[in-house]
């Protein structure tokens, strides 16, 4: 089974490896108040990441998916108009225009055969350009009373953006995994030619992943939303690339067929920890960075490594 | 235009110089003769913005318009945005100089490195209205500035008064590196050292972001077992900072500094009793859109027309606040019409 | 494999082919931009454009070369971000300190591109995320090194440089030169061959003979000793040592290059190319500001055309299916 594939999985060894190096410098890091303070954290990345592997299995990539958040998290706030009742209309109408957006893409990549990284990228700079324009500037919109009652809550102890988080990551590794759409887009992404000649409908399969793409990053801007109240129509910025950081890290590839939620989970878990380690630290910001950028650059290297001594 | 002649320059270059040697205090009375800019109406004037990408500059911006739409003479306003990159803001205002404009308002990504474009601005005549930081630069023919020194400083004497000088602090400041960073903490640093029962625990840069600022400090709650207050100027950051406290249970051990007057900021405010407000005036355009009419009516300006904050007592708050409107909003005397709106 | 050239002449003819539409896009817009406004077509807008253009150009031809070997570069901004205060500092307003400044700025230039090459053909790290946290790693020694201000000061002589016009503005005679010279070793030395085979396809390259490892290095450190290029033109233009003078360069610099005809599946890309794609979105950037449209408008249609680019490309390119990968040094 894919899933259980060592190479997907040589990054958990990196994440443990950066567990442990956290509890001389940060001794709290090892709470469960904190793990559960870093999930929260990790939920809207991790969940734009779960779309992302998607496409990635199939041998494209999204970069619209932080702009997409920005516009979610735009739209619904004007929609809700500080009504309750409005909620389902507000929510539903960002989903919708994520999925639509993703649609486009999808056409765009899989029927007009653009180049995805450039395309995406032109769709995101397009896409905040439309959100500036349609509000003037400023982000409007006043809260529904309960949307952030309600997201900022706790089940229990866990927080409910992380309940969140946990069951897209069981129904992103269920679709990945266990449907014929996962086995579609691992065909695809490992050679779409062949795919093709032995019927998978490789365009059906690519338009979905950005579709399911697009969803997840307006998921991830209604919980920014949510989470940071309405701070300005750029929340999303940049999450793209994090992402994408945060797939490749777990063993998805850009030359498509390969990867896993599970490994993407892993990725994500780094970053965050990655950043939570070093503000807990107590390092200043440039010292932040440093460590940040030496921890990425460490563990892909590391993981290359590894990979290559596993295979032979 | 033939204004650029070589005399007036020469003039407007001395006096600059003169400015730059004289001190702070003397340059704030200083005039400028701008009778050698004065130009023929309609005026087309163009404004390279650094960025747009805040509520703030958004108000700013339209208390620019509105200021514009008072004056018959001015017959265009062109708007760039270079968005945070240096490199396009210099590209911007060579675009704005090849359209003829009559006179530049800008505000700088970085206010040394736009030095090389205002030079060719100056070259041509045209002259440079700066808005909200000060500008050191002696191209810039007046500007109106805020002083994120004074700004700070009152911050930080009120947080001071309202922790009675005691206890331990972090600061929330903008993006590291720029002038408002800078001057707060400099402010910030100089009231500690009047008040020696209070300490710094730790300077973090929130981005002008109520996220970023959020999750900040909710791994500075985990750090430090005890914060006695926040020294948070923004008040958008504060907003995020407030809630990470109020999220961990810990929104009783802690005093916070005014913020400003963003309208987020204001209804926390309205609601906790306590904070208040430095105002971090959005009317700061409407004052440089003042100064460029009479530089091109060839008026004598100040060489800096001062904009100054003013304090908000959580009393006086409910005259400021704007309970129905959006977080993303500033407290603002703008006329109905010209509020921003989609 | 498919949609892989065959021959050595299909390899050589696919090379600047995907650099048409964008070529094509130049010229409408300079169609477009000579009829809806009056100073566009101007001997000062052109300077103008020139000016503007000339750091872009100098990245999107380091991006091309990497792109050509299979591999990417996402650190080239943050490069200039570490360089531009670098090379003010070390220039100090002295016109003696003019060339070390220069030479500290591609010194550090190649020193970064050796890093990233030996970490990615070597140990194989994935360029993508290498690169990435490599942004991350140069920006925190920039605010280290600067303590986050503007700071050095450029030299008189060297500010001169970049204000004079010698015939065309000093920093667009810096790109032709830069041009001329790319353009020399992709198409007649056999570095410019051993890039592109090792991009084309890293097995076949190996087993002809090729020395990947080594051409993946060379890839690199020429990317970033066109980045310290770009550092001197980016410190000429705001002669200031701005520590986030490069921010967003890299994007910038990947679009031109894939405008320009450049594809992530590596083996494909020229200098024409990636002159086109720069001018593209200089000659945007340029028009929607002499149109007066609108800041916001202007993302929009900045997005648009981007897309319209790349789809002209996709319809004018040979059909086949899309290939992108930037690890075919990796190949099996």
């Amino acid at each position: 089974m894919k899933s259980l594939d060592w190479r997907t999985h040589g990054i958990w060894l990196a994440v443990i490896v950066l567990a442990l190096v956290a509890i001389p410098i940060a001794p709290g890091f090892l709470s469960p108040r904190n793990l559960l303070n870093l999930l929260r954290q990790a939920a809207p990345l991790g969940i734009v990441s779960l779309g992302i592997t998607l496409v990635m299995v199939a041998r494209r990539v999204d970069l619209s998916v932080g702009a997409i958040a920005s516009l979610a998290a735009v739209m619904s706030a004007a929609l809700m108009g500080g009504s309750d009742s409005r909620l389902p209309l507000a929510l539903g109408s960002a989903v919708l225009m994520g999925a639509v957006v993703g649609w486009l893409n999808g056409l765009l990549v899989a029927r007009g055969r653009l180049e995805p990284f450039v395309t995406t990228l032109g769709v995101a700079i397009l896409l905040t350009g439309v959100n500036r324009l349609v509000t003037g500037g400023t982000a409007f919109g006043v809260l529904a009373p309960s949307f952030r009652k309600v997201l900022n809550g706790r089940w229990g102890s866990v927080p409910i953006v992380v309940v969140v988080l946990v069951l897209l990551i069981v129904v992103a590794a269920y679709v990945l995994h266990k449907t014929r759409f996962g086995r579609a887009l691992y065909l695809t992404g490992a050679n779409e030619a062949a795919a093709w000649l032995s019927g998978v409908k490789t365009r059906r399969a690519v338009i979905g992943a950005y579709v399911i793409s697009g969803v997840t990053g307006a998921i991830a801007g209604i919980l920014l939303l949510a989470r940071y109240g309405i701070s300005g129509n750029l929340i999303g910025e940049g999450y793209e690339f994090d992402a994408l950081a945060a797939a490749v890290l777990g063993g998805t590839t850009f030359e498509g067929g390969k990867g896993s939620i599970a490994g993407t989970v892993a990725g994500v878990l780094l970053l965050s920890m990655a950043y939570t380690l070093v503000l807990m630290g107590g390092l200043s910001y440039h010292w932040q960075l440093i460590v940040r950028g030496g921890i990425i650059i460490g563990a892909v290297t590391l993981y290359a490594i590894t990979q290559r001594k596993a295979r032979s | 235009m033939i204004l650029g002649s070589t005399a007036v320059r020469a003039r407007t270059w001395l006096l600059a110089l003169l400015l730059c040697l004289a001190a702070p205090a003397a340059a704030a009375q200083a005039t400028v003769d701008t009778s050698g800019f004065a130009a023929t109406p309609p005026w087309k004037i163009g404004v390279s913005a650094g960025y747009l990408s805040n509520s703030w500059v958004v108000f700013a911006l339209q208390y620019i318009k509105y200021e514009a739409s008072l004056h018959p003479e001015v017959g265009e306003i062109i708007v760039t945005d270079a968005g945070f990159d240096a490199n396009k803001q210099a590209a911007d205002i060579e675009d704005l100089l090849s359209q003829g404009i009559d006179l530049l308002i800008f505000w700088a990504v970085d206010n040394e490195s736009v030095q090389p474009a205002l030079d060719r601005a100056a070259s041509q005549g045209v002259p440079i209205v700066s808005v909200g930081e000060p500008s050191p630069l002696p191209q810039v023919t007046s500007q109106a500035s805020i002083d994120q020194y004074a700004l700070g400083h009152l911050v930080a004497e009120h947080l001071a008064t309202d922790m009675n000088g005691q206890g331990g602090v972090v600061a929330m400041l903008p993006l590291p590196g720029t002038y408002a960073a800078t001057a707060q903490l400099e402010a910030l640093n100089d009231v500690l050292a009047a008040n020696p029962g209070m300490q710094l625990l730790s300077v973090e840069y929130g981005q002008w972001s109520r996220s970023e600022s959020k999750r900040i400090t909710e791994n500075l709650l985990l750090r430090y077992p005890r914060i006695d207050g926040v020294f948070s100027p923004s008040g958008q950051m504060s907003l995020g900072i407030a809630e990470a406290f109020d999220e961990a249970g810990r929104l009783d051990e802690v005093t916070f500094s005014p913020g400003d007057e963003y309208n987020g900021w204001l209804k926390w405010v309205a609601e906790h009793g306590q904070g208040g407000a430095v105002t971090f005036p959005t009317r700061a355009g409407q004052v440089a859109m003042q100064l460029a009419v009479a530089i091109l009516k060839g008026e004598p300006v100040p060489a800096n027309e001062p904009v100054a904050s003013e304090y908000v007592s959580p009393a006086d708050n409910a005259n400021w606040v704007e309970l129905d409107r959006p977080d993303d909003w500033w407290a603002t005397e703008l006329p109905e019409d010209w509020k921003p709106a989609p | 494999m498919l949609g892989r050239p065959e021959t050595p002449r299909d390899l050589r003819s696919q090379v600047g082919k995907g650099g048409r539409p964008a070529f094509i896009a130049v010229v409408l817009l300079i169609v477009v931009g000579t009829a809806a406004s009056a100073p566009f077509a101007t001997t000062g807008n052109a300077l103008n454009v020139l000016r503007q253009v000339a750091p872009l150009g100098v990245l999107a031809l380091g991006q091309t070369i990497v792109l050509l070997a299979g591999g990417i570069d996402l650190s080239v901004g943050m490069l200039i971000g570490l360089a531009v205060p670098l090379g003010a500092l070390t220039m100090a307003g002295n016109d003696a300190q003019v060339v070390p400044a220069i030479l500290v700025m591609l010194g550090l230039g190649l020193a970064v591109g050796i890093v990233n090459g030996v970490l990615v053909a070597w140990a194989g790290a994935h360029p993508f995320v290498l690169t990435f946290g490599m942004m991350a790693l140069l920006q925190g020694v920039t605010f280290l090194l600067t303590n986050y201000r503007t700071v050095g000061k450029t030299a008189p002589s060297f500010a001169a440089f970049f204000t004079a016009e010698f015939g065309l503005p000093g920093a667009a005679w810096v790109l032709t030169v830069l041009a001329l010279a790319t353009g020399f070793v992709l198409r007649y030395t056999r570095l410019g061959r051993y890039l592109l085979a090792t991009g084309s396809h890293a097995e076949y390259a190996r087993r002809a003979g090729i020395r990947v490892k080594r051409t993946t290095l060379i890839a690199y450190v020429l990317s970033g000793l066109f980045a310290g290029f770009g550092a001197v033109l980016v410190l000429g233009r705001l002669q200031a040592g701005y520590p986030l003078a490069g921010s967003g360069f890299e994007l910038q610099a990947i679009v031109a290059a894939i405008l320009g005809g450049a594809a992530f599946s590596g083996g494909q890309g020229s200098v024409f190319g990636a002159l086109a794609g720069a001018l593209v979105l200089a000659l945007v950037a340029n028009l929607l500001n002499l149109l007066g449209v609108s800041a916001y408008l202007q993302q929009v249609v900045m997005g648009g055309i981007i897309v319209g680019v790349v789809g002209l490309r996709a319809a004018t390119g040979r059909r086949r299916f899309l290939v992108h990968s930037w690890t075919n040094a990796k190949a099996p």
